[in-house]
């Protein structure tokens, strides 16, 4: 029934005057290059897919250098205390200087002691500073920079802390003797409230300081060194600091408590509550 | 792809080539677009040829592959504009036996009908694909086919007719 217009369609499609300009062998060329091409492309959009998501975790991570800082990131949502009913305040922002910076300002003040004071580096506990110390835990603001180095062998640390406000600046150094903490940690500098060296397992120090409507958060360091923060300098005229005994608790990372304890000492200056 | 496969490929581009030219050149109306949408569609054929059955689905795999090469061209704008040159020169020329202006009424016939309709007439009754073939190529049901085929021939009649008449 349909012949007619399968006949006229035969007819219509005839090309015996129309040469095929199609070489086989062009078509296989241009097919592999298709092929090539995809398969080029699919290699590219893996590897950018894997930069991107690379980039993506450096940005969103940016800001958390990977000295010193094992653990307690700040979060964006409010952490309550279960054991106080406070929310958690987040711990201090990570210092910019970088731990070689900090070792060598550190070293300079010193040499500059030793020099003024005749002292000879030798004669100090764990020996003169050098960049083979670590730095356990560092913090800073504009004028003053609170670091805690380890020597090499872990038996000494030093306690450097250097105000460069102007009109006052200052420095000190202590050396205390490192020895393995019990699990209520080690007071290695009396009247601090960063001064407690808690045991290597605690991965989350929270103080809780008497009147004050947040637990403080601890930025974690190494060796159960952690830092809530610069205490601020208190040049003349300052109001008094208040007084307090802080609630020290150190938490496993399986989130077990590890240590708590009310600090045996009046801590003096405190630093100020990171906002979130 | 492996020597012995590129070797099959080679004999089924050059035995396919011609045939889905001129079935190409019945859905466009233009020979050069016709052999573009051929070789578009056999270098698709290759990409895919490990996983197509070419004991049975190679054919309905390279007119799917030329149809929609031939839809595509519609969608691209460059491809839309229209030179008056060989198509317009053919007719213009003389030609004592009539046979390219019956060819040309025939595709001008083609041309006037909607593009899913004319697909359905050129595989169905020059392409001689089955209406199941027809319908897994054109991605609808074989009632779709059924409609649309019959409806393409017989607005295809009504115009071949209307112009064998003005032609008289």
């Amino acid at each position: 029934m349909n012949n007619d217009i399968e006949h006229l369609l035969a007819t219509a499609a005839d090309d015996t005057d129309r040469p095929l300009k199609t070489d086989v062998d062009d078509l296989l060329v241009r097919a592999r290059r298709s092929v090539r091409r995809t398969r080029i492309a699919a290699a590219s959009t893996a590897v950018l897919t894997t930069a991107t998501i690379i980039g993506g975790v450096a940005v969103w991570s940016g800001g958390v250098p990977n000295t010193a800082q094992p653990a307690g990131g700040p979060t964006n949502t409010v952490a309550i205390d279960p054991d106080t009913g406070k929310p958690i305040a987040p711990p201090p922002p990570v210092s910019p200087v970088s731990d070689r910076e900090v070792i060598g300002r550190c070293m300079a003040k010193e040499t500059e002691f030793n020099r003024a004071m005749h002292r000879d580096p030798a004669s100090v506990a764990g020996g003169p500073l050098t960049f083979k110390w670590t730095v356990a835990v560092k913090s800073s603001d504009a004028h003053v920079l609170e670091a805690i180095l380890v020597a090499p062998g872990s038996g000494v640390a030093d306690v450097c802390y250097i105000n460069s406000t102007p009109g006052s600046p200052s420095w000190s150094g202590q050396r205390p003797r490192l020895t393995q903490p019990p699990a209520s940690g080690t007071v290695y500098r009396a009247g601090y409230i960063q001064g407690v060296r808690v045991p290597s397992e605690v991965t989350k120090v929270l103080v809780d300081v008497p009147g004050e409507p947040q637990v403080r958060q601890a930025r974690m360091g190494a060796d159960g060194f952690y830092t809530l923060g610069v205490t601020p300098s208190r040049g003349p005229g300052s109001p008094p600091a208040p007084k307090t005994k802080p609630r020290i608790r150190g938490y496993a990372a399986d989130g077990r408590k590890v240590l708590d304890r009310v600090l045996p000492f009046i801590v003096h200056g405190m630093p100020p509550v990171p906002q979130r | 792809m492996k020597a012995s496969d590129e070797a099959e490929f080679t004999e089924f581009a050059a035995a396919m080539v011609r045939r889905l030219r001129r079935t190409a050149y019945l859905m466009c109306g233009d020979w050069h677009r016709a052999e573009d949408a051929a070789q578009d569609a056999l270098v698709k054929v290759y990409r895919r040829w490990h996983r197509i059955n070419r004991t049975q689905g190679l054919n309905s795999y390279a007119h799917q592959c030329l149809v929609t090469s031939v839809f595509d061209q519609y969608r691209k704008p460059w491809r839309r504009e229209r030179l008056a040159d060989t198509d317009d020169l053919d007719r213009a020329l003389p030609d004592p036996a009539g046979i390219v202006d019956d060819r040309m009424f025939v595709v001008e016939a083609l041309a006037a009908l909607p593009p899913s309709q004319r697909a359905c007439v050129v595989l169905r009754h020059y392409s001689d694909l089955s209406l199941e073939q027809t319908a897994a190529v054109l991605g609808i049901g074989t009632g779709g086919v059924k409609s649309q085929t019959s409806r393409a021939l017989a607005r295809l009649r009504e115009l071949l007719d209307q112009t064998e008449r003005s032609a008289l």
